[in-house]
């Protein structure tokens, strides 16, 4: 900035005395950094320096003439300075002299250009501390600077000379000047800094103001709201002693209000409760609490609620070893839930919804287990695999071990059986008390007796048998060829075939509906046949847009499960009631029970829906392809594309 | 023909004259009324006090004057968040007062008196733990500490996530 302000300097001392006296002293400065270039009109390339020397009371001067008198001063005392401005001055002077007398115009172009540069700082201030050159301290000088009005008025025009400027270029001087400036830029920046903080002072004071307005405010409204504390305490206070009076309990006693409640009132607050509040919350309260937080009639209420319970399940099998509806009695040390059946029930529906389970792997089959047949009640297990065997496995005590199984000594201990007469796969089962059935795509149905283990007849037909059922002493089976048929399963006379599916039925069931006995029959033709019981068929659903995989009914309600990923529930005059959709890719198995639909694909998940709404509750990763799938309360058998069975177990 | 107004005396001898149809939201009223037949004198009520058979009175007289719109088959009357407006209001009581109103509706068997203030102390139960119920009702914990890790350790399966 100084360059463009020095370009073109005139100074001249304000003062008009000095004008008048005439005693000019012109000096041309030419310093390293400074270009100094004429302006005015007479004579545009000198720069005038008008002294008053005879002034010497400089602090007589008016500010502004400070900076001659600086200048005289600095002339003086040259020598002592060891400065070589003198010398080198006229020296310069001469040059520009000359140099302006030949390019006079050229200069006044210049100065223009200049001008216009400098016209930005016309009037700058600044605070000069230089006790080299004065006496005097803090010479304020007010600097102007000519612009280009100043020539078209061709009068001389009185410029301060920042002093800096000239002496920028001295060693000594310079550093100085730096540190002046820097002190400078210090001092502003604090006074900023103050103001800014008296801003924030203020601003606190009136926040201060405010807080302590609204403490204030607070404290009476504190002393009103202990008012009403004190006079309902004395309310709520006499209340309980005159509850005290009337139940005849001690002061300490009323204040314990459930004490007065009878248990059924205190069993209707709780039928307000969530289950998880009852087990998370009210049942660690006291004895008493606990005891009436697993009462029968409550967790039944909330299990039918959760339609947990189907029409057969209104039994309360351990009704009898459950101690009376208001036995306020300690609870025994057991197990407490173990005691509730209904509880259990619920905590089961917990776990299964949110995918709470422990697992057993069983391996031996060596490739796709295609069926599987699961009996509760003696924990037994059969399968069927395309490795053309049947395999008996004992289920007991399983998942109480570890919470992950995959064992195969294990698996090796727990199949009990292994049925081997099969020439191909085999792909679906059956069983009576004594009698396993099982049906083969080698066109075979065998029999196979349970305790022995070995096959006691064979049923040869025309082709791979794919689904079948026992009904009393009748075996139903669908096959490949398209037909249904039913045997004898004493005689194993063929009594009946049903001809319709135009593919191989897939999946069948022999139901009741209405009271009328009827089959339904899944197939690979894309339909959902319904027979009756002479063969005829008397509904058919056009169900799906591919092959139908398997099929249930039950309670007036049948779910299909396609090729096409999608399982759809119709009622049994074919109305689609709900489309479930979430598998991605072909549904192999499904089963339902109560509200509970399960689901089998070879995108390898089990999903659980809820059969009432259709919606997806659930997803079960399983090993590989679902092939099939059973499952009860507690328990659910998967058989999977890659030879396993997995069994997950619900019931902890 | 029937009066249409009855006399009720409170535990305190303090005689209400209602009318009929209002006494006989109580069920336990209404049999009264019903046995003793037409009669003037006024049907003792043992078991509630003035304050708290005013209050029931008001309640009834509330909800014979505003019958609500309540489809009998109502299922999920175990929703708590149902209470209606005036109901919450009239439940906005001290603990003493509100138990003596369920021992008086269950007494007086009124059915949707009990169901709202039963609601009431439900929801004061709701979401706490044992430790803070125990608080709110000033019941003693009378668990041995083995019996309080036993019921903790039985209660994990329902500790992730409430249904």
């Amino acid at each position: 900035m100084i360059d463009v302000l020095t370009k073109d300097i005139q100074i001249k001392d304000s003062n008009n005395n000095s004008n008048k006296k005439k005693q000019r002293e012109r000096r041309k400065i030419q310093m390293t950094d400074i270009q100094t270039i004429s302006d005015t009109s007479s004579n545009p390339s000198t720069l005038d320096i008008n002294n008053n020397s005879n002034n010497n009371n400089i602090d007589d001067l008016p500010l502004s003439c400070s900076t001659t008198a600086i200048i005289k001063n600095q002339k003086e005392n040259i020598n002592n300075c060891s400065i070589g401005i003198s010398s080198s001055n006229s020296g310069s002077n001469k040059r520009n002299s000359h140099h302006n007398h030949n390019n006079n115009n050229n200069n006044n172009n210049k100065l223009n250009s200049y001008s216009s540069s400098s016209s930005l700082n016309n009037n700058i201030k600044i605070n000069n501390n230089n006790n080299n050159y004065n006496n005097q301290n803090n010479n304020n000088m007010d600097i102007t600077i000519s612009t280009g009005n100043n020539i078209n008025n061709n009068q001389e025009d009185i410029v301060m000379m920042d002093i800096d400027s000239w002496y920028s270029g001295d060693p000594l001087v310079s550093e100085v000047i730096k540190d002046e400036k820097e002190t400078l830029i210090l001092i502003e920046k604090r006074k900023t800094e103050l103001l800014s903080i008296e801003k924030t002072i203020t601003s606190l004071k009136e926040t201060k103001e405010s807080i302590k307005k609204d403490i204030m405010i607070k404290k009476q409204v504190l002393k009103t709201v202990q008012k009403k504390k004190e006079e309902y305490i004395k309310t709520i206070g006499n209340s309980y002693t005159s509850i005290a009076i009337k139940y005849n309990l001690t002061q300490v006693e009323s204040r314990s209000l459930t004490l007065i409640l009878p248990e059924e009132v205190m069993l209707h607050i709780f039928k307000f409760l969530s289950p998880s509040d009852l087990c998370k919350g009210v049942c660690g309260v006291c004895v008493k609490w606990r005891s009436l937080s697993f009462d029968i009639s409550l967790w039944r209420d909330i299990c039918l609620q959760r339609r947990l319970l189907d029409g057969s399940q209104y039994h309360e099998p351990i009704q009898n070893k459950t101690p009376s509806k208001f036995n306020i009695e300690a609870p025994p040390k057991s197990n407490v839930w173990g005691e509730n059946w209904y509880v259990g029930e619920y905590r089961k529906d917990s776990n299964w919804r949110k995918g709470k389970y422990s697992t057993t792997i069983l391996r031996g089959h060596k490739e796709i287990v295609w069926s599987l047949l699961f009996e509760s009640d003696s924990n037994t297990l059969i399968s069927g695999s395309e490795d053309m065997t049947v395999k008996v496995w004992d289920c007991n005590g399983m998942g109480t071990t570890s919470h992950f199984l995959d064992d195969s000594e294990d698996s090796k201990k727990r199949c009990s059986k292994t049925l081997t007469g099969h020439k191909n796969g085999t792909i679906c089962l059956g069983s009576t008390p004594n009698r396993l059935v099982s049906g083969s795509a080698d066109g075979s149905l065998k029999i196979w007796d349970r305790q022995e283990g070995v096959c006691i007849e064979t049923i040869q037909t025309h082709s791979s048998v794919w689904c079948l059922q026992i009904v009393d002493n009748s075996l139903i089976c669908g096959c490949v060829d398209g037909t249904l048929r039913v045997f004898d399963l004493n005689t194993s006379n063929c009594l009946r075939t049903m001809r319709g599916h135009t593919a191989p039925v897939r999946c069948l069931q022999a139901i009741n509906h209405n009271g009328q006995d009827l089959i339904v029959s899944g197939s690979y033709d894309k339909t959902i046949k319904v027979w009756d019981m002479d063969s005829r068929c008397v509904n058919t659903i056009r169900a799906h847009t591919h092959k139908i995989n398997c099929l249930q009914y039950e309670n007036g309600q049948l779910v299909s499960g396609s090729h096409d990923s999608l399982l759809k529930i119709w009622d049994m005059n074919g109305g689609l009631i709900h489309t479930l959709q979430g598998h991605d890719n072909m549904i192999h198995c499904l089963q339902f029970k109560g509200n509970k639909l399960l689901s089998g694909s070879t995108d390898s998940t089990i999903r659980l829906w809820d059969l009432k709404n259709g919606t997806h509750v659930n997803t079960i990763k399983g090993q590989s392809a679902v092939c099939c799938l059973k499952f009860n309360d507690s328990k659910l058998i998967t058989g999977y594309e890659d030879s396993t069975i997995k069994i997950f177990d619900f019931s902890f | 023909m029937s009066m249409s107004t009855v006399k009720l005396e409170s535990s305190d001898e303090k005689i209400y004259e209602v009318e009929r149809d209002i006494a006989c939201m109580s069920v336990t009223i209404k049999n009264m009324l019903e046995d003793i037949g037409d009669s003037d004198a006024p049907i003792p009520l043992p078991n509630v006090t003035s304050t708290i058979l005013e209050k029931v009175l008001e309640y009834c007289k509330h909800h014979h004057e505003h019958p609500s719109p309540q489809p009998e088959d109502k299922k999920d009357e175990k929703r708590l968040d149902d209470i209606p407006p005036y109901d919450r209001d009239f439940c906005k009581v001290d603990q003493p007062t509100l138990f003596e109103l369920i021992l008086a509706a269950n007494y007086l068997d009124i059915k949707a008196l009990l169901d709202v203030t039963c609601k009431t102390v439900a929801n004061m139960i709701r979401g706490k733990t044992p430790e803070e119920i125990r608080k709110i009702f000033n019941i003693k914990n009378d668990f041995t500490p083995d019996e309080e890790e036993q019921i903790r350790k039985e209660n994990e399966w329902c500790e992730d996530k409430g249904n």
